[in-house]
């Protein structure tokens, strides 16, 4: 297999098979683009991810490179959050800085797995929270007046049963 | 002296540092002790947190301020940000627990850092009161850049400044000649000395100095250094470490991502913590009010519109998603099915003792058929009997409608259609030779089954005979009539599949082993509910027998197939959920609550089965769970004779043909209305 080396905003350089590479929607299609040759020496720049990220985003790629094409999404289903596979949710145990990198990443490499299980890790933080929760979760300041507040739980509230 | 502590300093919390801010100075001038000086401490932290809610307030609109001043909240991946939210962290009582004792350590090397004491004191004797507030901006500046929290430390501590007593001032005071630019806070206005208190302005002595030693070294030198200094930390001091270090970790999510990746992850989310992320805060609320999200959620729901007249007056928020407030609705709704207190039903009495045989519902027509050889229109909203239809010779034992469109067959073995609005009967329909029992209506043709064992073909606008189709050996129970098949059902065990136009029978599809009851028919599949116990599922195509599906007692008298997904209702007094693909028997609706007679009549939608019963009862059921719900309807006479024969539901509304068989019930029909726009106030002001 050929490799292909990419590059990292900080400029570090990593060596990988090609095929690992074009589950990036976005490597494989600038390597379309360009024509890359795979005698040729060449960098793929990403600009966008730093080296710590896309290390990261490699290994998950190796682990994932023989996985079926995913899905398309189906809007009139429910979305499931309890299906993240245990490599993934082993490899997703990182702090929120980097969870919130790695999102950032798939999405601008266009990786849709990876987009797709980051993304549910961080509905699952939210899942089953009251706001108060949520908010120690992510550390977020509770911005609402208290009008506001009131009004937002008004409109917000949920018929339990009973 | 506590209580001017008390009631200054919480005002001064260090946020809004005001240039009152020497006004307690006497207070704690004697508190050089630093026993005494952490309890004060500890006191002044607690009227906080009493007084809390003001002082957040307060905060909030400083710290926005300030942030836009920084510009920092459109870039929060600045490492700004980072020390912004530490600059949040100090809301605890470690913290300035913490604080007093690394003070006190402090003080004890001040002998130290005496001895560096070089800064002209007479600049900061020139300070004034017009100094202070450019003096509160670059201090709160420096609390960011330092990534120091002092929130809540009662920092200025001006109080503190004066006369004190055992230590040496000029010593604490000295710690900061080392770093000028810090020193604005080391002198009060008056020139005093510093207090010992530790602050972004007042640091401890040589801390300068010591940072500056940390930043010129190397990584692994720095990393060497802070497990270092973790090791000779004591618990407390740790435990403040991560309180600082932790929220640097955290991430903003749904704030901080691009609004399609924040909505990306939102679209994982149920309904239901949707609603309690939109409570979190503004940004969050913004993103879970998103339309095309809860589109979403409605489609997944089964919710395929907006309710378009009702829903703008009605919807419960002036900037709520309309697919939202659809969704919210039908929840409301759903839980009025569920678990909310049943509204008294509306009574409409007609039909005197006679059975009601037959019972259509759509829209806000009601029609009743009845064998005292009537039927009967009636309003759903005002209860009202609007028609009596009346022309049949004999019993009606069944019905369609469409539209405006009645049509009624009898045992006088004449179909008639009615206008329901004006109660004419527009055509009689001649050539069945004994009971029209059954008919189904497709567009403008119905299709009639009867005693005859016929079924015939008519043009209910012209009134026309169309055709005829022969074959059962015994009387037709059943028809349905999809617009291109007709599928039948009858005494003979035989459910038939017809070609209309050309009156061929198709297939005769044999198995069953007694009369046949009940049919469905989805174009596919047809489903046959036989007195044989069993319900054959088959394919129309090849007339095959699928599936028997076993498990019933006795005759299936009613069902409704939709996506597959059938429900049988049979005399056992059972119902059953079957999967007609696999041929499974998903649930069956039994138990301690189940009816205690003959299953008379069935409805079900997506989350509900809706059963009426010999027994007087009318009962709701979830249909994935197959638990029992409630019971919608229970007569008093239930059991004693009272029955429900019939039951028509839609979204909001349920429309059930009581009676008896020996007068302890009279006939009439009970509309009961779950909406919600008659407790609209449950959604919109409870």
């Amino acid at each position: 297999m050929p490799n292909i080396k990419l590059q990292s905003s900080d400029g570090e350089t990593f060596e990988v098979d090609v095929e690992i590479a074009k589950c990036s929607v976005t490597i494989k299609t600038m390597l379309e683009d360009l024509g890359m040759d795979d005698e040729e020496e060449e960098v793929v720049p990403l600009p966008n991810v730093n080296s710590a990220i896309l290390r990261k985003v490699i290994q998950w790629a190796t682990y994932h490179k023989d996985d079926p094409p995913p899905p398309e999404d189906d809007d009139n289903k429910e979305k499931r959050t309890d299906d993240i596979s245990s490599w993934d949710a082993d490899f997703l145990k990182v702090d929120q800085g980097t969870l919130f990198e790695l999102i950032l990443a798939a999405n601008y490499l266009d990786i849709k797995g990876l987009l797709d299980v980051t993304c549910k890790t961080v509905a699952n933080m939210i899942k089953g929270k009251a706001p108060e929760e949520i908010r120690k979760t992510f550390n977020i300041k509770n911005d609402f007046t208290a009008s506001e507040e009131e009004q937002v739980r008004k409109e917000n509230e949920w018929c339990e049963e009973k | 002296m506590a209580e001017c502590v008390n009631s200054e300093l919480p005002k001064q919390d260090c946020t809004s540092p005001s240039p009152t801010e020497t006004v307690c100075l006497d207070s704690l001038c004697a508190e050089n002790n630093p026993g005494t000086s952490q309890n004060n401490l500890n006191q002044v932290i607690s009227l906080d947190e009493d007084d809390d809610y003001d002082i957040e307030a307060v905060e909030r609109i400083e710290k926005s301020n300030f942030l836009n001043e920084l510009g920092l909240i459109k870039d929060c991946e600045d490492e700004d940000d980072d020390r912004e939210e530490n600059w949040e962290d100090c809301t605890d009582q470690d913290f300035s627990e913490d604080l007093v004792e690394t003070f006190d350590e402090a003080s004890s090397s001040e002998e130290i850092s005496y001895s560096l004491s070089a800064t002209p004191r007479s600049s900061q004797l020139k300070r004034s009161n017009s100094d202070s507030i450019e003096r509160i901006l670059r201090k709160r500046k420096l609390d960011v850049n330092n990534g120091f929290p002092c929130k809540k430390l009662p920092t200025e501590s001006p109080t503190m400044s004066t006369n004190e007593s055992s230590t040496s001032n000029s010593s604490v005071y000295s710690s900061t000649a080392s770093s000028p630019s810090l020193s604005g806070g080391a002198t009060t206005p008056g020139g005093r000395p510093r207090a010992i208190i530790p602050t972004k302005d007042n640091p401890p002595p040589l801390m300068a100095e010591w940072l500056a030693r940390f930043v010129a070294w190397s990584n692994a030198e720095r990393l060497m250094a802070v497990n270092e200094l973790i090791a000779r930390c004591e618990p407390t001091q740790v435990r403040h470490m991560m309180q600082v270090i932790e929220p640097q970790f955290q991430r903003d999510f749904i704030s901080l991502l691009p609004k399609e990746l924040a909505l990306n992850v939102l679209a994982f989310l149920e309904p239901k913590d949707l609603l309690r992320a939109a409570q979190t805060c503004r940004s969050w609320r913004f993103l879970a009010e998103d339309n095309l999200l809860w589109k979403d959620k409605c489609r997944q729901a089964g919710i395929d519109e907006v309710p378009r007249k009702r829903g703008a007056a009605r919807s419960p928020g002036p900037h709520m998603s309309p697919w939202k407030a659809a969704y919210m609705r039908q929840h409301a709704i759903e839980m009025n099915w569920r678990s909310k207190p049943i509204r008294p039903p509306k009574v409409l009495k007609g039909h005197d003792d006679h059975v009601i045989t037959c019972l259509q519902f759509c829209g806000n027509r009601i029609v009743s058929g009845s064998d005292d050889n009537t039927l009967k229109v009636w309003s759903a909203t005002t209860g009202k009997c609007l028609r009596t239809l009346v022309g049949h010779t004999g019993g009606v034992w069944s019905s369609q409608m469409s539209g405006s469109t009645i049509i009624s067959g009898s045992t006088d073995r004449t179909l008639k259609v009615w206008d329901a609005d004006t109660g004419v009967c527009i055509h009689t329909l001649y050539g069945h030779t004994s009971t029209v029992r059954c008919m189904h209506l497709h567009g403008k043709k119905v299709v009639s089954g009867s005693r005859d064992a016929t079924l015939r073909v008519w043009d209910i606008e012209t009134g026309n005979f169309l055709h005829v189709l022969v074959g059962h050996l015994a009387a037709v129970r059943c028809v349905q009539y999809d617009g291109r098949l007709v599928v039948s059902g009858a005494y003979d065990y035989m459910v038939k599949v017809w070609n209309p136009e050309t009156e061929e029978c198709l297939h005769t599809l044999q198995g069953h082993t007694n009369r046949v009851y009940s049919l469905q028919f989805d174009g596919v599949h047809v489903v046959s509910g036989s007195l044989d116990t069993s319900i054959r599922v088959w394919e129309v195509e090849t007339g095959a027998c699928k599936h028997t599906l076993m498990g019933h007692q006795s005759l299936t008298s009613g069902m409704e197939l939709r996506n597959n997904i059938l429900v049988s209702g049979n005399a056992d007094s059972t119902v059953k959920v079957w999967d007609i693909v696999t041929g499974q028997c998903l649930q069956t609706l039994s138990g301690p609550y189940k009816h205690h007679s003959a299953v008379t009549c069935l409805q079900f939608n997506g989350r509900f089965v809706i059963t009426s019963s010999d027994d007087g009862t009318v009962k709701l059921w979830d249909v994935k769970t197959g638990e029992f719900v409630r019971n919608l309807v229970a007569l008093d006479s239930g059991g004693a004779g009272g029955v429900v024969w019939r039951i028509r539901a839609n979204d909001t509304k349920l429309v059930c043909a009581v009676g008896s068989r020996n007068g302890t019930e009279e006939t009439k029909l009970l509309v009961l209305d779950f909406d919600i726009d008659l407790n609209v106030t449950s959604i919109v002001s409870r």
